[in-house]
């Protein structure tokens, strides 16, 4: 009983991971040549799920569903005009002054008081290891160039998707008739489905919207909450660009385990420019990543993510790295939850053919 | 009632057409719909947002609409043709029930989710209208009052299917008693 428990769960993962893989091969390859499709239409989906408890909300109380999505986009739209006046102005300041502070900062003369405390703290270190201060400027200017193109991927990523503007109107129009009328295309598309396999096509579209909603939803609720829990606690410990530095910890947030240890480099960047002393700067900037992490992992997690995606931190790297090869950083943002949505839909296929006896 | 029920004592508790009327083509699938106990007497905007959940299948002649052991997704009502479902025991076929244009089968479902307990074969090319458990839940969640209107409509049918049940149950204690009668006056 026990080894046919096995050995299907054995075929189970089998299946899952060489779907998984020829999923993202697939991806990779057409992605490239269709890329502003694919991320209007990822874009499309995800606001679709973010509005749609909304509106299922307004209609509940005999709104119209037209109505309802109207009434939820002039809310919107009131969020960004208040976000663009008030925290817009914050953040573009932040970022220019963090800027502006990091070009004055002589990495090279840090590089080297560092080593020569160090070579005080211990004699002869800097000789076993050979540092040479010599190299630092070689060294800051590939990182410089590497990050400047690792960039511009991501920003050429985002001109060829279209302009921004472009963007802003075509993807509220369609949202709102994915809004308005998803269940007519979900219903028409339905009808081409044999009848053999109709039911458990029908359930396993609603299984996989439930969980893609629930999941969508949770990481961005997590990611909100993180910054809004962050931002009082960098505001405590005194370090600049508190607000910033927050909102990357948000962002960070949605790949697990390696997110929080990304966030520690500009951490220690602001601090290295703007905290006295440093040595207690990158403890206490640790110390604080560290809560964070706890009150994620102990409450927010729990509560909000309600199936949970597990996820191989191996899988979180090769994610991380097929998205940023693909899309700079914009792609290694959205790898992670992109291969955990692919993972859900991929497990349930499975089950549900087995369940009805189709495999 | 009672007279309703006494006619049921020999059917499978689990498969006999609940509403007895049967329609005859070529009845307006509307009107067919309208006559179905869980949604007699919609109207307005409850009726149109049952008609968006609502899946219209055809299937051919002896084509499997459900399978036994799958899991149970929904109702179906018929709109044209008949379906008969039966069960297999030991690589026999066993009837079960027959239903014709009007009726519904599988209703059950609607409410939980374990497995279907029979299936269901069209005797000839059926017409079918489908309506399944996660979309009435979403339109339950999203208009309450017609959720609730439902529910009560749903647990009217359950309960008529529990009291012929509850009938066959009796009718079975009283013939187990008198055989235990019999055998204890043969010993005697």
């Amino acid at each position: 009983m026990k080894q046919n428990q096995n050995s299907r769960n054995f075929y189970r993962r089998l299946f899952v991971g060489i779907i998984v893989i020829i999923s993202i091969t697939i991806f990779g390859i057409i992605f490239p040549l269709i890329s502003d499709l694919i991320v209007v239409l990822i874009l499309t989906g995800v606001l679709n799920y973010v509005y749609r408890p909304g509106v299922d909300l307004l209609t509940r109380y005999g709104i119209k569903r037209n109505l309802a999505i109207m009434i939820l986009y002039a809310i919107t739209g009131g969020l960004i005009y208040l976000i663009t006046l008030f925290l817009f102005p914050i953040l573009s300041r932040e970022a220019g002054s963090f800027m502006k502070s990091l070009n004055q900062v002589d990495f090279g003369d840090l590089y080297r008081q560092s080593i020569s405390w160090l070579d005080n703290q211990i004699p002869g270190i800097a000789k076993i290891f050979k540092f040479d201060p010599g190299q630092i400027d070689v060294i800051v200017e590939r990182i410089t160039s590497a990050t400047t193109n690792f960039l511009q991927k991501s920003w050429s990523f985002v001109e060829d998707v279209a302009n921004i503007l472009s963007l802003a109107i075509i993807l509220p129009i369609l949202t709102f008739f994915l809004l308005k009328d998803g269940h007519r295309v979900q219903k028409n598309w339905m009808r081409k489905i044999p009848n053999r396999y109709f039911e458990m096509t029908l359930s396993l579209v609603n299984r996989i919207d439930v969980q893609l909603g629930n999941y969508l939803r949770s990481i961005l609720i997590e990611s909100l909450i993180m910054w809004l829990v962050t931002w009082p606690l960098f505001l405590i410990m005194g370090v600049r660009f508190s607000l910033i530095l927050a909102l990357i910890n948000g962002l960070l947030n949605m790949i697990p385990f390696f997110g929080p240890l990304v966030t520690y480099v500009p951490l220690s960047l602001v601090v290295i420019i703007s905290y006295e002393p440093i040595g207690w700067g990158l403890f206490w900037g640790a110390v604080i990543l560290i809560i964070t992490q706890i009150i994620d992992n102990a409450f927010l997690k729990p509560v909000l993510i309600s199936r949970n995606v597990p996820v191989h931190p191996a899988m979180v790297l090769i994610a991380v790295m097929v998205g940023g090869r693909l899309a700079g950083p914009i792609g290694m943002f959205v790898a992670v939850p992109f291969y955990a949505v692919i993972q859900v839909i991929v497990i349930d296929f499975y089950d549900h053919l087995k369940s009805y006896k189709i495999l | 009632m009672e007279e309703e029920l006494k006619n049921l004592e020999s059917v499978n508790p689990e498969w006999f057409s609940v509403d007895q009327k049967v329609l005859t083509p070529p009845d307006n699938a509307e009107d067919i719909l309208r006559e179905v106990p869980l949604f007699h007497g919609l109207k307005g905007r409850d009726w149109r947002e049952i008609i968006k959940i609502l899946h219209e299948r055809t299937y051919k002649k002896d084509e499997i609409i459900f399978q036994e052991g799958t899991p149970g997704l929904g109702m179906y009502i018929i709109v044209e043709g008949s379906v008969t479902i039966y069960t297999e025991s030991e690589g026999r076929r066993i009837n079960l029930a027959d239903f014709n244009v009007g009726q519904f089968f599988g209703e059950m479902t609607l409410i939980d989710n374990s497995n279907r307990s029979a299936t269901a074969i069209a005797n000839e090319t059926t017409r079918l209208m489908a309506v399944f458990r996660p979309q009435l839940e979403i339109l339950m969640r999203t208009y309450p009052r017609l959720g609730r209107d439902l529910l009560l409509r749903l647990s009217r049918i359950i309960v008529f299917r529990l009291r012929v049940t509850n009938q066959q149950l009796t009718i079975c204690r009283t013939s187990l008693s008198e055989l235990e009668e019999q055998l204890e006056t043969k010993s005697e």
